[in-house]
């Protein structure tokens, strides 16, 4: 069963390189799409390279600190919004301004503030806030109140109340928004480098290919980034699992 | 003991409980058809809601089945009994206590949202009476089981209740016949 998955998805990806390379071949103009092959050469040329693993080291620390801080700081703003009425009214334009507005505005406003090395920690943090702040809100405020009553009569121990009650009801929604954040955090994050231009960045090197007209080494770059972006994705939320499981052991309850 | 005096409570216009008054040292059953204010009571009993003028005087801490089962979907039957038992209780004594209201192992280890009406109830009734409780407020805990079910139900509240005190509100005629009384009778108003 997980073997014919496996070979359906391995499929379906074998498919879509026989378009990419069938458009190359027809297209015939390197310059406007490289095949596969030719990505993949790009990417042999790259990966041996020094430069290569810190562009990655670079970007990755920077866009996942970003990350990191907006998850405590918008689970930490959730709750007191969820406390409090004015907060929560008080928040509610700002959290709609950082969604709606667009990322390339940010950037360019952001660049005077902080230095461009740093652009990429600020802005992902900017654009995932808004999502992990919605998320556990809602959470919080779809939390089941007849539950909450009774644990109040059976006065359940604070401790089990939040492992047993709280936590299973709100998991769902931080891993959900941890989901989309991991996502939108590299792109947010890749698209302040390309504009920002900090020297060893991925973002750097997405438009040092673009210049010298280099669409191979590009479509290596983009390819590296859309790993980068599902390995951390998949690892951060196996340890977010890990963690949620061991938050909620419930071996002490018979 | 749970005492009441006067109590009145009202939402919007509409007037559910005047000057209502009652005092419970080991049993009192309150009778009443839909509508008349039971559940309204019990939670003002419970203190989930203040009164709108009147006193409760509890001694001792309280134990429900609500009007609903208010079980945790994702925790087993087990372990929604065990979460209301101060530390690490006897496994054997909840398995015991559920198989005396006819819930098989097989419901044990089972989550309580996969569970009947039937099942649900009986175990939001277990998780009432073992709860280290002086104090036990049924909200009509009988709902929804079958003859059989009902009447080991019904056996097992009255062994396991002992010289603690018993609240239970039903309008059912088997349950009110079984428990008797003193009765609190709540017309409405």
């Amino acid at each position: 069963m997980k073997f014919s998955r496996r070979l359906r998805g391995l499929l379906i990806v074998l498919f879509w390189l026989i378009v990419w390379q069938a458009a190359a071949v027809l297209i015939n103009q390197r310059l406007l799409l490289v095949s596969p092959l030719d990505t993949a050469k790009a990417l042999a040329r790259l990966v041996p390279t020094r430069a290569f693993w810190h562009r990655i080291g670079f970007s990755s620390g920077r866009i996942l600190t970003g990350f990191s801080l907006a998850l405590v700081v918008g689970c930490l703003f959730a709750v007191l919004a969820h406390t409090s009425r004015l907060l929560r009214e008080l928040l509610a334009p700002v959290m709609q301004l950082v969604k709606a507005t667009p990322v390339a505005s940010f950037i360019i406003l952001a660049l005077l503030w902080v230095r461009s090395k740093n652009l990429s920690i600020l802005i992902s943090f900017l654009m995932v806030l808004p999502v992990v702040y919605s998320s556990i809100l809602e959470g919080l405020s779809n939390l089941d109140w007849q539950l909450g009553e009774m644990a109040r009569v059976f006065r359940i121990p604070w401790g089990r109340r939040v492992r047993c009650i709280w936590l299973p009801q709100i998991w769902p929604y931080l891993i959900q928004s941890c989901r989309v954040g991991l996502g939108i955090c590299w792109k947010s994050g890749v698209a302040a480098e390309v504009i920002g231009l900090p020297s060893g960045s991925l973002g750097d090197a997405l438009y040092q290919a673009k210049i010298y007209l280099q669409t191979d080494d590009l479509f290596a770059w983009t390819f590296v980034i859309v790993c980068a972006s599902a390995l951390f994705e998949r690892c951060f939320l196996w340890l977010l699992r890990r963690i949620g499981a061991k938050l909620m052991e419930r071996d002490g309850l018979c | 003991m749970l005492r009441f005096e006067n109590i009145c409570k009202r939402y919007g216009t509409r007037q559910v409980l005047k000057n209502v008054s009652g005092c419970a040292d080991s049993f009192l059953r309150i009778d009443g058809p839909s509508g008349s204010g039971k559940t309204t009571l019990i939670r003002i009993l419970l203190g989930l809601e203040c009164p709108d003028s009147g006193t409760v005087h509890r001694e001792g801490a309280m134990s429900a089945v609500f009007q609903e089962d208010r079980l945790c979907g994702y925790l087993t039957a087990a372990q929604n009994i065990g979460l209301v038992l101060p530390g690490k209780q006897s496994a054997e004594q909840v398995r015991s206590a559920m198989e005396k209201v006819g819930l098989t192992e097989e419901i044990w280890n089972t989550p309580a949202e996969l569970l009947s009406g039937g099942q649900r109830r009986r175990v939001a009734l277990l998780r009432a009476l073992l709860a280290p409780a002086q104090n036990i407020l049924l909200d009509e805990p009988f709902t929804g089981l079958d003859d059989a079910a009902l009447e080991q139900a019904m056996h097992f509240t009255k062994q396991q209740v002992q010289n603690r005190t018993l609240i239970l509100a039903t309008h059912n005629p088997v349950t009110a016949e079984f428990f008797g009384g003193p009765v609190l009778h709540l017309s409405g108003t």
